[in-house]
Order: structure tokens, then C-alpha cells, then sequence
């Protein structure tokens, strides 16, 4: 699982040096454009623009960005399969009765509705790889410490960041070890060794954490972590084409919201 | 539980965003007053957190744009209070959507409202019920975990259920089948994910049992009595 970490691609990403503020601005922008769209017309293009600028001139792997697609679409795909069959609307477009109490049917609006909410997902899931993809999470705590977030917040953040690595290391050499031993060859002996490997790991992530914390304090730690923030600054560069993409998109928004019903537009 | 970036509606997501955010207001100025009290505390609260992190990254597919695995609140909920496990809760979810893309942004707020806030106040009032009773503090923490767990799916639930009322039946009828999908891989998760933590909770008694009392989670004659019972074999005799 961590072995794929996003955060390892935004370290090699070609945009790791480009403001968080600046990359920030595309996620939420995009973000927000594709999710009150009533078209699937802006999402389904966000998507494709922002991929295109992933793997192209960011170089993130088309591997690791298709593997990354693939849940999303995967889920996006049964969920909206239940959503079709769900909701509705106007006219029945196929019925089947594989039960004589079970009607399932799907209508023009359930379609209108599973196709909007596919494309939504695709173009918002993408907005949130653009900046997980390219910024790393310690640009991140940085940015947040600029933004005003509270210390213990953010130091609380670093601390979980930190202890996730080693409980995961703990539960990898744990796990191997189970399963050397034939720990999860039957069902009950799979709890047993599972509910030990989690009490082990609780246990002795604790412990790392108060060593953590012993050798922080031995070299003066005063409940605030001191970290090196050398951010690039904002450069008109790469603000300039994020406020021209963020534009065209308002555009195709109101193009293609002409005469549907929204709360926003 | 996480339900996926882009998923909800955009009144939904506000809608959940701006009903947790008070939840993490309170709960970081929470955080700061234990932080400024006692720093004992910070490797216990960064503890929780990544073994919420790990337990609900262990994700089973579930038919509702969303999935289903462990949610690890339960002892956070017993160590440090709905507040504070709201914003170890979020932290986590946070991470989860920037670090291995479950959930999102967007749906943080339902998310948080269904996993760091409404599944922890359900284990909360079960745990306030049993309390001051002589129910066995590990039976206690099991069911503490397993109703935090099970909420979290009902919320879930509700949440796509407001977000995609049923065409025949409306918001019920939507409820009753996102939770029967759930329902399928969650009911047993939840057993599991108690026995689990009742287990986790029993080597926090014999390794610390202190920080338990002085978070006033148990009594110190609780305490005592479940180790005395362990002591005696009657756990499964596996200290003999």
C-alpha cells in the first residue's frame, strides 16, 4: 500500500517546485467548477486537460497515474450501476424483472443523473491528483502553517505523518512473520493473529512515539516542530496559465448551463 | 465508508463541511489545552492516529461509491473524547485523500461527519451507559467499537441516501439499500474490528494502565479487576 505513495511521485514530480499556492489554486478551482457543473461536459474536460498536464509536462508516470485512475473508476462504475436502477425521471428507457417483485428499471433521468455523476468524480478525482501528484506533503505543512492553521494542528499532523511509517513497517514484519507461521491458514486463527498484530502495533507504535518525543526534547523541543520552509515564490509564470485554465472552464460552465435548473447558476 | 471525490452533490458536501466544522473547532482547542498540560499525551494522540490511518486503509469494495473496512475510532473516542477524535479523524481522512486518494476534498466533510464525529458519539454514549456498571471494561471497549463502526455505515448510508433519494420510496427506500450493500461486509467487520480493540485495550491495561486512569477513560478498581481476572486465566488463559 505505502510501498505507492502519491507522495513519493510528487517528490519526482517536474512541478515540485512550483508555489503550493499556486497549485492549490487549480485543485480548489477546478475542483469546485467541476462539482457545481450540472454538465458533464466541464468535469469530463477538466479531467482530460488536467491528465494531459499530469503525465506531459509534470512527468508523472502514466503507470502509477493509470493504476491511480483505476479505483475511482472502478467504484465509479458499480456505484453508478446501483444509481441508474436508484433514481430516476423521465422516460423508462429498459425494464427487467429478474424477480416478481423486483423491478428494476432505468429511465432517461437515472442515465442523465449516472452519466453527470461518472464524469463529476473523474474531473474532481483528477483535481485532487494534480496537487497530491505534484506537491509533497511537507510543502503542504508549510503552506498550512502560512495559511494560518493552528501549530498544535499541524504538529499533531507531522506526528501522525511520521508514526504512520513506522506502524506500517511494524505491521509489514509482523504480517510476514504471521503468515511464515501459517497465521492465517483458517479463519479464527486469521482474527487471533490479526487482533495480535494490531495490539502489538498500538503497543509498540506508542512506545516509538515516546522515544520520538524523549529525543525531541532532549534537543530543546518546546511543543513546536522547527521545520525549514524554503518555498519557491509565486511566480507570474505559472499563475498566469492557472488563471487562464480556471477562466475557460467558468466559460464552458455558463455555455453549457444555459437553461438547466441549478441552485448556483 | 470513504465516499469517493466527487461523488456528492455540491449542496451535500457543504452541507457536511460546514456541520463539522464546529466539531474540529472545538476539538483543536481541546487539543491545545492537553497539549499545553501534559506533552505525555502527544505520543498516545499520534498513536491513535496512524492506527486509524492503517485500520481504515484496509478498504473491501462496497456497491455505493464508497467501501467498507475497520474505522479504528473506538479507542481514540475512550482515550480522548468526541472532540479530539473528530480532529485525529480528520487528519487521517485528510491524509487518506492526499496520500492514497480514498475519499476526497470535497467529501471530507461527510466523511468526517459519519467517521471522526457521528460513529465516535455513538460508541461514546454506549461507553457513558456501561461505564460506572461492572460490565468487563474489555466487553465495554467491544461494544464501544463495533456501535462506532456499524453508525459510521448508517450515516454513510443516509448521507448517499439525502444525495440520491430513490426515484420509488424517496430517501428511505435509498437508505435501506445502501445499507443492506453495507451491511453484507460490515456487520461482521464491525465484530471483528471489537475484538480487536478489546484486545489492543487489554495490553494497554497490563503496559500502561496508568495513563488510562489518569484520562479518567477507567477507575483504578476497574482496572485492577479486569488484571486480576487476566491474572487469574479467566481471558482465555493465555498469560498462564
Amino acid at each position: 500500500m505505502l510501498e505507492h505513495l502519491l507522495d513519493t511521485a510528487a517528490q519526482a514530480s517536474a512541478f515540485r517546485h512550483i508555489h503550493p499556492g499556486t497549485k492549490l489554486l487549480l485543485c480548489l478551482g477546478s475542483l469546485i467548477i467541476c462539482l457545481v457543473s450540472p454538465s458533464p461536459v466541464v468535469p469530463l474536460i477538466s479531467g482530460m486537460v488536467l491528465s494531459i498536464v499530469l503525465i506531459v509536462p509534470a512527468r508523472v508516470s502514466p503507470v502509477l497515474y493509470g493504476e491511480l485512475l483505476l479505483g475511482p473508476a472502478i467504484f465509479t462504475m458499480i456505484s453508478v450501476l446501483v444509481l441508474l436502477f436508484l433514481v430516476g425521471g423521465g422516460d423508462l428507457l429498459w425494464r427487467f424483472n429478474p424477480a416478481p417483485w423486483l423491478n428494476l428499471t432505468i429511465t432517461e433521468g437515472s442515465l442523465r443523473e449516472g452519466i453527470l455523476v461518472m464524469c463529476r468524480v473523474f474531473g474532481c478525482s483528477v483535481s485532487l491528483f494534480f496537487l497530491t501528484l505534484t506537491t509533497p506533503m511537507t510543502d503542504l505543512f508549510n503552506g498550512m502553517k502560512r495559511a494560518g492553521i493552528p501549530i498544535e494542528l499541524i504538529d499533531l499532523m507531522m506526528i501522525i505523518y511520521r508514526y504512520i511509517f513506522i506502524v506500517y513497517d511494524q505491521a509489514a514484519e509482523i504480517w510476514h512473520a504471521q503468515v511464515m507461521r501459517l497465521g492465517y491458514s483458517r479463519p479464527i486463527e486469521a482474527i487471533r493473529s490479526f487482533s495480535t498484530l494490531c495490539g502489538m502495533l498500538f503497543i509498540s507504535s506508542w512506545n516509538a512515539g515516546e522515544d520520538l518525543i524523549w529525543a525531541m526534547d532532549f534537543r530543546c523541543y518546546a511543543g513546536i516542530f522547527p521545520s525549514l520552509d524554503r518555498a519557491e515564490p509565486i511566480r507570474i509564470q505559472s499563475l498566469v496559465p492557472v488563471a487562464f485554465y480556471l477562466a475557460f472552464l467558468t466559460g464552458i460552465l455558463f455555455a453549457t448551463s444555459r437553461g438547466v435548473r441549478t441552485p448556483w447558476i | 465508508m470513504h465516499i469517493m471525490e466527487g461523488f456528492l452533490p455540491a449542496e451535500w458536501c457543504v452541507v457536511w463541511w460546514l456541520i463539522a466544522l464546529p466539531f474540529i473547532l472545538i476539538g483543536t482547542l481541546e487539543l491545545r489545552a492537553i497539549m499545553q498540560k501534559d506533552r505525555e499525551y502527544l505520543p498516545l494522540l499520534g498513536a491513535c492516529g496512524a492506527f486509524i490511518f492503517i485500520l481504515s486503509a484496509l478498504k473491501l469494495p462496497s456497491v455505493t461509491g464508497s467501501c467498507s473496512h475497520p474505522t479504528g475510532t473506538g479507542l481514540s473516542i475512550l482515550c480522548f473524547g468526541p472532540f479530539i477524535t473528530s480532529v485525529i479523524g480528520a487528519i487521517v481522512l485528510l491524509f487518506q485523500a492526499l496520500i492514497l486518494a480514498h475519499g476526497g476534498l470535497s467529501t471530507l466533510g461527510a466523511n468526517m461527519i459519519s467517521m471522526a464525529i457521528g460513529g465516535p458519539l455513538a460508541g461514546l454514549a454506549i461507553y457513558r451507559l456501561l461505564k460506572n456498571t461492572r460490565v468487563n471494561i474489555y466487553l465495554t471497549v467491544f461494544l464501544v467499537t463495533a456501535a462506532a463502526d456499524l453508525v459510521t455505515y448508517i450515516i454513510t448510508s443516509f448521507e448517499l441516501a439525502l444525495a440520491y433519494p430513490a426515484q420509488v420510496g424517496g430517501v428511505g427506500t435509498s437508505f435501506l439499500a445502501f445499507f443492506a450493500i453495507f451491511a453484507i461486509t460490515q456487520i461482521p467487520l464491525a465484530i471483528v474490528e471489537g475484538s480487536i480493540l478489546a484486545l489492543v485495550f487489554k495490553y494497554i491495561v497490563q503496559m500502561k494502565p496508568e495513563i488510562l486512569e489518569r484520562r479518567g477513560v477507567f477507575s483504578r478498581e476497574q482496572i485492577e479487576r479486569a488484571l486480576s481476572a487476566e491474572n487469574a486465566g479467566l481471558l482465555g488463559g493465555d498469560r498462564s
